[in-house]
């Protein structure tokens, strides 16, 4: 951070000095080293300064390109994704003042406009998930006992479901072969297995937990104790199974929406971070070599 | 499921076996990089459709101004591109080289560009011979910039150079080096056939450093050398302006404008004559019984003739305006007439003497006759009369009087403008007291600033190319200097045969 600071300031200093010396205070003076030659250039991106602001900014915006290509190399001996990530949010960060320098504070025509909101959106996005990075994690901690492998979610309620459906033959297979216990008419594994068919199984199939009862911990807790009153003492300790399967697929739904927003913004991020490369690459190729 | 929640080690326990989902499909993964991949493409496809279909607009900062829209070349016209993206041997040399120059020199490369204006623009030329490094065209000529046109120079383009002591210093340095004969008027400035004030140039040119007109900008040259008209023809401006005993003109009461006419176009002043401004009331009528008897002007030499014929004359006048035919009486009217006039002369001599040098010589017959405009009080009355050298009989000479008609001519000016918005006198304030030729009554330059500065009325039109040019040929003029002007340089070096300020009145 410290880096970053300093270089922003120096970057500041320097194009004060060429550009706005009035400001600068005499004992602030940039030497005459770091002057560049007079420009007639109207646009501060059009100067030899400007370029090179422009020329590290989009050095930066190719390093940070290449973390994708790092993360899918492992193998490769360049530093750890650590170190990249941490180069790739800081020097990103530094592209900030760098790119308004480079613009001189305008956005110009069309071209440079269309680069300046997409870089925007790009920085907006991936400063949002850097939020989203720092906060989450400390929020899943706090609210998920025991955090799954993201990529196990679908594994993990498919496995909900298996069991689910298990206990409910099981319980098919009591209730026809003569049940032990009966209330009124029904026998009570038929209570529990119609209670898997019509609720259970439901949600914990469902692609969105929360539009049911047993997504909502209150409900939930409610509609086990009843069905725990329903029941004879010995299928108890089921219904408490059957509760923490519902739990289980509670906290999943939960990490996954947490997940969601832990990288949602990447969708945005991603695509348009190669799209602003992109165009910044060409816009540079047209700047320098066509005009 | 049997497993419970627990540690990291039992959650692992719960999917040792199932570690392979980790490389399954993803939906997340591949939907990000399925965006990715057409957002990528997206904006390839953009690029071509720019590139080929909307180039000028895509790239375009502005419209082009109404005289540059119709370059049938598009931005090639201008932006020409570099052999890099042209050429189909690309060599990986040429493209570092065209890349540390736009580094060196930023981009787009106004070489080029100054390149493309001078195809149509070939009466281009650039500032004074001791401007340390010409500028581009596009560092002033801004364009795209809509279709009004092109964004008119401001100070802050001058003041790049002129602002900054180091190229001001510079310049300076580098005018001393050069030939004074590189430095002229500017024609498109000046009208050569005007009688122009032309002051010796600075030791070190026009390098002042300063920001704005109203600020910094230094008093104008002749107000700085306090320089002083130096024409030999007399002339008083409170007499004329402030006298209340002198009978209004058949244009109504004398003022500036009598004798002050704008050219045409308004810009400047046309030339004072006698004949068009002075002889309304200074008649050359010398003979008071003879109203229409008058004397030429305008050639000392024509004057003596005509005073040495003079019987000559008045036999001419008697033909002409008394309708006399008759020969006898022609000479009767001549001789009587001349014997009338020199009853007041010794001799012809006498005579001549005093028509040339007597300032007054018939200051009686203005006493006699009030109602009178002036009559004639001879040549020195207004002009400088000097008697030639080594010959004994009275011989005139009249310094031949240049009247100055551009005394600013490094800046143009429109009196017509400035007229609407101020009277003569809210600027030449001096001209209501100057009873000296030799006072110069131009404004001076705080009068300007009162309307042109960021406070004045003016203040839209305070910009330094509301007075000066930029451009200026580094060669000089071929036109033809009048005869006014080198009388002028000579009068102000001094070699003018005359040095004689006009006498107070």
């Amino acid at each position: 951070m410290i880096f970053v600071v300093l270089v922003t300031m120096t970057a500041f200093w320097i194009y004060l000095g060429n550009f706005d010396p009035e400001r600068l205070p005499a004992t602030f003076r940039v030497p005459s080293s770091l002057l560049q030659n007079p420009s007639d250039h109207r646009s501060i991106g059009g100067t030899p300064l400007g370029l090179v602001f422009g020329t590290i900014s989009l050095g930066i915006f190719v390093f940070a390109a290449l973390l994708g290509v790092r993360k899918k190399l492992p193998f490769v001996p360049v530093g750890s994704v650590q170190r990249w990530l941490r180069g790739h949010i800081w020097l990103t960060l530094l592209t900030i003042p760098l790119v308004l320098l480079h613009s001189g504070f305008r956005l110009g025509g069309p071209m440079t406009t269309t680069l300046m909101l997409l870089y925007a959106i790009v920085m907006v996005s991936g400063i949002y998930g850097l939020i989203l990075q720092h906060k989450l994690p400390t929020m899943m901690k706090e609210s998920l006992p025991a955090e799954i492998v993201f990529e196990q979610i679908p594994n993990v309620r498919a496995q909900l479901c298996a069991a689910a459906e298990k206990l409910q033959r099981s319980l098919k297979q009591q209730a026809a072969s003569g049940s032990t216990v009966v209330a009124i008419d029904v026998s009570q594994e038929e209570v529990l297995a119609d209670f898997i068919e019509q609720r259970l199984l439901p949600y914990l199939r469902a692609r969105r937990g929360e539009k049911y009862r047993l997504g909502h911990t209150r409900e939930a807790d409610e509609i086990f104790r009843n069905l725990k009153l329903r029941v004879h003492e010995m299928h108890r300790p089921r219904v408490d199974e059957m509760h923490r399967w519902c739990e289980e697929r509670r906290l999943t739904d939960i990490q996954l929406r947490l997940q969601n927003w832990l990288h949602g913004w990447l969708f945005v991020h991603v695509p348009l971070s190669l799209l602003l490369l992109l165009m910044t690459v060409w816009h540079a190729f047209v700047t320098l070599f066509r005009y | 499921m049997d497993e419970e929640h627990g540690t990291q080690r039992e959650i692992a326990k719960r999917y040792r076996d199932r570690v392979q989902a980790r490389f399954t499909r993803n939906i997340s993964r591949r939907t990000r990089f399925l965006l990715s991949v057409l957002f990528f493409a997206g904006g390839v496809v953009a690029i071509y459709y720019c590139e080929k279909e909307k180039p000028q607009e895509f790239f375009n900062t502005g419209p082009l101004s109404r005289s540059h829209a119709h370059l049938k070349e598009g931005c090639a016209s201008c932006h020409v591109p570099e052999r890099l993206t042209s050429s189909s041997a690309r060599e990986p040399s040429e493209f570092w080289h065209v890349l540390n120059n736009r580094l060196e020199n930023g981009a787009p490369s106004f070489e080029r560009i100054d390149r493309a204006c001078a195809k149509c623009h070939q009466q281009h030329d650039f500032h004074e011979p001791n401007v340390v490094t010409n500028r581009s065209c596009s560092a002033c000529h801004k364009e795209h910039q809509g279709l009004d046109g092109m964004m008119a120079v401001g100070n802050l383009d001058c003041a790049s150079c002129h602002n900054n002591s180091k190229v001001m210093q510079a310049s300076a340095d580098r005018g001393k080096q050069l030939s004074p004969t590189r430095f002229h008027l500017n024609p498109k400035m000046v009208n050569l056939r005007q009688a122009t004030l032309q002051l010796p140039r600075p030791t070190d040119g026009y390098t002042k450093t300063f920001a704005l007109f109203s600020e910094g900008h230094p008093p104008f040259q002749l107000q700085r050398e306090n320089v002083r008209d130096n024409d030999v023809l007399r002339f008083n401006h409170q007499r004329h302006l402030n006298s209340s005993d002198i009978p209004p003109t058949k244009a109504g009461k004398l003022d500036c404008n009598y004798c002050h006419q704008p050219e045409p176009n308004g810009r400047y002043m046309q030339p004072i004559s006698f004949e068009a401004h002075c002889q309304e009331c200074h008649s050359l009528q010398f003979d008071v019984r003879n109203p229409d008897f008058q004397l030429p002007h305008g050639n000392a030499q024509l004057v003596r003739t005509f005073l040495r014929t003079l019987p000559a004359q008045y036999a001419e006048l008697a033909r002409r305006k008394r309708g006399l035919a008759n020969e006898t009486k022609i000479n009767e009217f001549a001789v009587q007439q001349v014997r009338q006039l020199l009853k007041q002369f010794p001799n012809a001599e006498e005579l001549e003497r005093s028509v040339f040098f007597t300032r007054d010589p018939y200051k009686g017959w203005q006493q006699n006759d009030a109602s009178s405009r002036a009559k004639y009080t001879g040549c020195a009355f207004c002009h400088e009369v000097k008697q030639a050298a080594g010959i004994s009989y009275p011989t005139a000479e009249i310094t031949k009087p240049v009247m100055i008609e551009r005394w600013l001519p490094h800046s143009h000016f429109n009196h017509a403008k400035h007229a609407m918005v101020a009277s003569c006198r809210e600027c030449h304030v001096a001209a209501q007291s100057s009873r000296l030729t030799s006072d110069v009554l131009i404004a001076a330059k705080e009068s300007c600033v009162r309307c042109h500065s960021a406070g004045g009325i003016a203040r839209n039109a305070s910009e330094c190319a509301t007075c000066h040019l930029y451009h200026s040929p580094d060669q000089p003029s071929t036109a033809p200097k009048t005869a006014s002007t080198i009388s002028l340089e000579q009068m102000l070096l001094g070699t003018s045969p005359s040095g004689v300020r006009g006498p107070s009145r």
